[in-house]
C-alpha cells in the first residue's frame, strides 16, 4: 500500500472521484454504484488535509503524483498527528480483545 | 437442537424464505443471496463485471437464490456476463418490506467484495483483506442509517464464514457493526485469540461486551445472531439476561442495561468496523438486522431454517477452547 497526500480535507475525495472517471473513459452512470477509485482518509481537524489510499500499481496517477507517493511510516506518523482519536481508540480495543 | 450435515443436506433449500415464518416481525436490513420473503420482487444484488466496469443488477434463479445462471438487467446470466473475470458487488439490495429500507453499497473499487473471483462463484459473498488489525479490506456501507435510540432493542444477525483467524496476539474483525466510535454504538464482531484457527463472536452494546462461551472453527458456516432486549436486565425488573449472543445455536447472555448512543448516520458497516478499518477476512451469506429483540423462540427457528438452507452444522460447537 502506498499513500498520497493531498492538502486539503476534501482532496482526496475529489482526486478518488476524478480518477475513476478517467479509469472509466466517460462519466459515471447515473444508475452505477462506483464512484472512486481508491478510498481515502481525512483528518479530524481542519488541518492535516487527506489522504488517498493506493492498493494497486498506481499506474493512473499522474507523474507528479507518482513521484509523491509516501510509505506507511509517513501515513501513520499523520494518522497520528491528525486522527488521534481514532487511532487511540484502536488502541484500546486492540488491548481489549488480546 | 441437532441438525447434522446429513440431515440438513437431505432438507437443502426446501425451507420457506426466513422472514415468511410465522409471527417473524419485519427487519430494517434484510440482505442475501436467497429471497428472504416470498413477496419481494426486486433484484439481490449489483455487480460491476472487473473487465470493462460495466454494472449489471444480478435476480434471483428461479425466484429463490443467486446463482450463475441468475439473469442480470445486461440481459444475459450471470455466468455470460461474467465469464472468467471478477464480479464485484456495488450493491447489495435491501428485501426488507420496510417502508424505509436502506441498500448496502460500496462505491470504492477496491473495497467492493466478491461474488465471483476470476470465474469461481465464491460461497457467499467474499471479503478479502490483506489481514491485521488496521488493515484495509472490502466492506459494505448502509448510508444514511442508524439503529434507533428510542428503543434500545435491537438483534444484528450474520451468517457466513470466517476464513482464518490468522493475526496472532489478538484482533477482531467486524461483522455488522454501527459505531459513533469504539465503545459507542453496537456491534458483532469476531476475535481472535492468539490461534489462527479458532475465534470467538462478541456482541457490543456501549461499552458492555458479551463474547461467545467458547472459540468456533474457521472455515465453517457460522450463524451468529446478537440480540439485546433492555427490560430483561434485572435493573429492568428482568432475570439478568438482556444482553444474548447465540452462535451456531449456542447461547451465552449478560446483565445489561445500558444505552446504545448511536447518533451518527454515516457509520452503519457490514464487513469492517467503525470507518474502514478491522475488516472481515471470510464471506457472508446473510445480514438482517431488527429494530427490536427477536424472541429466542424465533430466533431458534431462524437458526433452523438457516441451517437447513444453507448446510451449516449446528452440532459444531465449539471445540472447548482456553479462552
Amino acid at each position: 500500500m502506498k499513500y498520497l497526500k493531498l492538502d486539503s480535507i476534501d482532496g482526496a475525495e475529489q482526486r478518488s472521484r476524478e480518477l475513476w472517471e478517467q479509469k472509466l473513459g466517460r462519466p459515471k452512470l447515473e444508475e452505477d454504484e462506483t464512484e472512486f477509485m481508491y478510498s481515502f482518509e481525512v483528518s479530524e481537524s481542519n488541518e492535516g488535509g487527506s489522504y488517498l489510499l493506493i492498493d494497486d500499481d498506481g499506474m493512473i496517477l499522474s507523474d507528479e503524483e507518482k513521484l509523491a507517493l509516501e510509505s506507511e511510516v509517513l501515513y501513520q506518523e499523520w494518522r497520528e498527528q491528525y486522527q488521534p482519536e481514532a487511532v487511540q481508540m484502536e488502541r484500546e480495543e486492540l488491548e481489549s480483545m488480546g | 437442537m441437532i441438525i447434522r450435515p446429513s440431515l440438513s443436506g437431505s432438507l437443502e433449500k426446501s425451507v420457506p424464505p426466513p422472514l415468511d415464518i410465522d409471527g417473524m416481525p419485519s427487519p430494517r436490513l434484510a440482505y442475501s443471496l436467497r429471497k428472504l420473503r416470498s413477496g419481494y420482487t426486486g433484484a439481490a444484488l449489483r455487480v460491476r463485471r472487473g473487465s470493462d466496469n460495466t454494472e449489471a443488477d444480478v435476480y434471483f434463479y428461479n425466484q429463490k437464490e443467486v446463482t450463475l445462471n441468475s439473469m442480470t438487467s445486461s440481459g444475459d446470466t450471470l455466468q455470460v456476463f461474467i465469464g472468467g473475470e471478477t464480479a464485484f458487488v456495488t450493491k447489495w439490495y435491501n428485501q426488507s418490506a420496510e417502508t424505509t429500507k436502506p441498500d448496502a453499497v460500496q462505491t470504492t473499487t477496491g473495497r467492493q467484495p466478491e461474488l465471483i473471483s476470476s470465474g469461481t462463484f465464491n460461497n457467499g459473498i467474499k471479503f478479502v483483506t490483506t489481514g491485521g488489525f488496521s488493515a484495509y479490506g472490502d466492506y459494505f456501507q448502509v448510508n444514511s442509517y442508524r439503529l434507533p435510540n428510542t428503543d434500545d432493542n435491537h438483534t444484528l444477525l450474520w451468517m457466513g464464514r470466517i476464513f482464518a483467524f490468522s493475526t496472532g496476539g489478538g484482533a477482531v474483525v467486524g461483522l455488522i457493526t454501527n459505531l459513533d466510535n469504539f465503545n459507542d454504538g453496537a456491534e458483532m464482531i469476531a476475535g481472535i485469540n492468539g490461534t489462527a484457527t479458532n475465534g470467538d463472536f462478541r456482541l457490543a452494546v456501549d461499552s458492555h461486551d458479551e463474547d461467545s462461551s467458547s472459540h468456533y472453527p474457521a472455515n465453517k458456516n457460522t450463524i451468529c445472531i446478537g440480540s439485546y432486549d433492555r427490560t430483561r436486565s434485572t435493573a429492568q425488573g428482568g432475570d439478568g439476561t438482556s444482553q444474548i449472543v447465540r452462535v451456531n445455536g449456542n447461547q451465552t447472555t449478560k446483565n445489561t442495561n445500558e444505552d446504545k448512543h448511536v447518533g451518527r448516520t454515516d457509520r452503519f458497516r457490514i464487513g469492517c468496523r467503525k470507518i474502514s478499518n478491522n475488516p472481515l477476512n471470510g464471506s457472508c451469506k446473510e445480514v438482517m438486522v431488527w429494530e427490536s429483540f427477536v424472541s429466542l423462540a424465533l430466533q431458534e427457528i431462524l437458526e433452523k431454517n438457516i441451517a437447513i438452507y444453507h448446510n451449516t452444522d449446528l452440532t459444531n460447537d465449539p471445540t472447548p477452547f482456553n479462552k
